[in-house]
């Protein structure tokens, strides 16, 4: 073959290889945590219309009210970068009134993507793996 | 979907007259020395037309050059640009406008474009969303309120901003709103920003 087409060639090659890389990478890179849970003020009674939303620096979930008895179900990517602290996020109306890390929320029930992880249902195995968590009743306000 | 084409299109003719303006100019059918030079060489035959390698003119807008490399890397360079550009999409706005005294204190999320917008006094609102969403779900609601659905095929408005009527609340929800007394202790302190919950 021609020198100068055994260099297209390799060319060519090299461009489909390296955006198949990438293209894997971003594929393979991303877990879902599925988090669900009921939100209630100090004496008990369930509180509609929250905003919830999962955020880290690197970004956020799709945020979700809570339902007429309070309850949610949201949806968030993990970041591939494990180092990146969750947060979960609640607004009543437009204020800020809840935000801690989601690492130190009450877990009810668990599922982790991983079964056969020795780590079981702890946060650490949730937030590297994904799955789906169940927490308990988070209590807002005084 | 006609855009996403016209993005391959133009990403592939990119890509092809970048790889082939490289293996021209390995192989000496191209140069890096100016037309204007040949010329004067003798290796190309005035004919008069210019000796440009490249004259574009869109309206005041003129582009020459007389280096052929630089004419296959700018029209390269256009490829991409216009790549980029249908590959984006287009968006389009969402608006509408809330019937409701209280219109202010409510919030709507627009589900599944991970939006959410605040409507002024009057009750507007509005969220840019991509073109080719067919449909989309706003859910409206406010502190102690059920929140209420109300899904919206952009393509098929004729009127906008749409009017959107909270539905009284019936049954059980038309108990008194629970309050809640905000407890600041409960917002943790982060080192850094975290991303809006309105997008900019």
């Amino acid at each position: 073959m021609n020198n100068h087409w055994r260099v297209v060639v390799r060319v060519g090659l090299a461009l489909v290889l390296g955006f198949g890389a990438i293209r894997s990478t971003d594929a393979a890179g991303m877990q879902v945590l599925t988090l669900s849970g009921t939100v209630t003020n100090s004496s008990g009674q369930s509180l509609p219309g929250c905003l919830l939303s999962v955020v880290s620096e690197l970004g956020r979930s799709a945020p979700v009210f809570t339902d007429g008895k309070g309850s949610f179900s949201l949806e968030a990517s993990l970041p591939p970068d494990a180092s990146s602290k969750l947060f979960l996020e609640i607004y009543w109306n437009r204020t800020l009134v809840f935000r801690q890390p989601l690492a130190s929320l009450a877990i009810a029930s668990a599922t982790p993507n991983n079964r056969g992880s020795p780590q079981g249902a702890t946060w650490q195995g949730l937030l590297s793996d994904g799955g789906t968590v169940v927490l308990q009743p988070i209590k807002l306000g005084k | 979907m006609i855009e996403n084409i016209i993005a391959i299109i133009a990403a592939s003719g990119g890509i092809i007259l970048m790889i082939g303006s490289l293996v021209l100019l390995y192989q000496g059918r191209i140069t890096l020395q100016a037309i204007h030079e040949k010329v004067q060489e003798g290796k190309e035959p005035a004919d008069g037309t210019g000796g440009d390698a490249l004259a574009v003119e869109i309206g005041q807008i003129k582009i020459k050059s007389q280096y052929p490399t630089i004419a296959l890397f700018l029209v390269a360079v256009g490829c991409f640009w216009l790549a980029l550009q249908y590959g984006k999409g287009q968006r389009r706005m969402v608006s509408g406008i809330l019937t409701d005294p209280d219109a202010k204190d409510y919030t709507v999320a627009y589900t599944g474009v991970m939006g959410v917008a605040y409507p002024d006094n009057t009750g507007q609102f509005e969220q840019e969303v991509p073109e080719d969403v067919h449909l989309v779900v706003l859910e409206i609601a406010k502190g102690g309120k059920e929140p209420q659905k109300f899904p919206l095929y952009p393509s098929k408005e004729k009127e906008w901003p749409v009017k959107f009527e909270l539905k009284a609340p019936t049954g059980p929800s038309a108990t008194p709103a629970a309050k809640l007394e905000v407890n600041p202790a409960q917002v943790a302190e982060v080192d850094k920003a975290l991303p809006p919950l309105k997008a900019q």
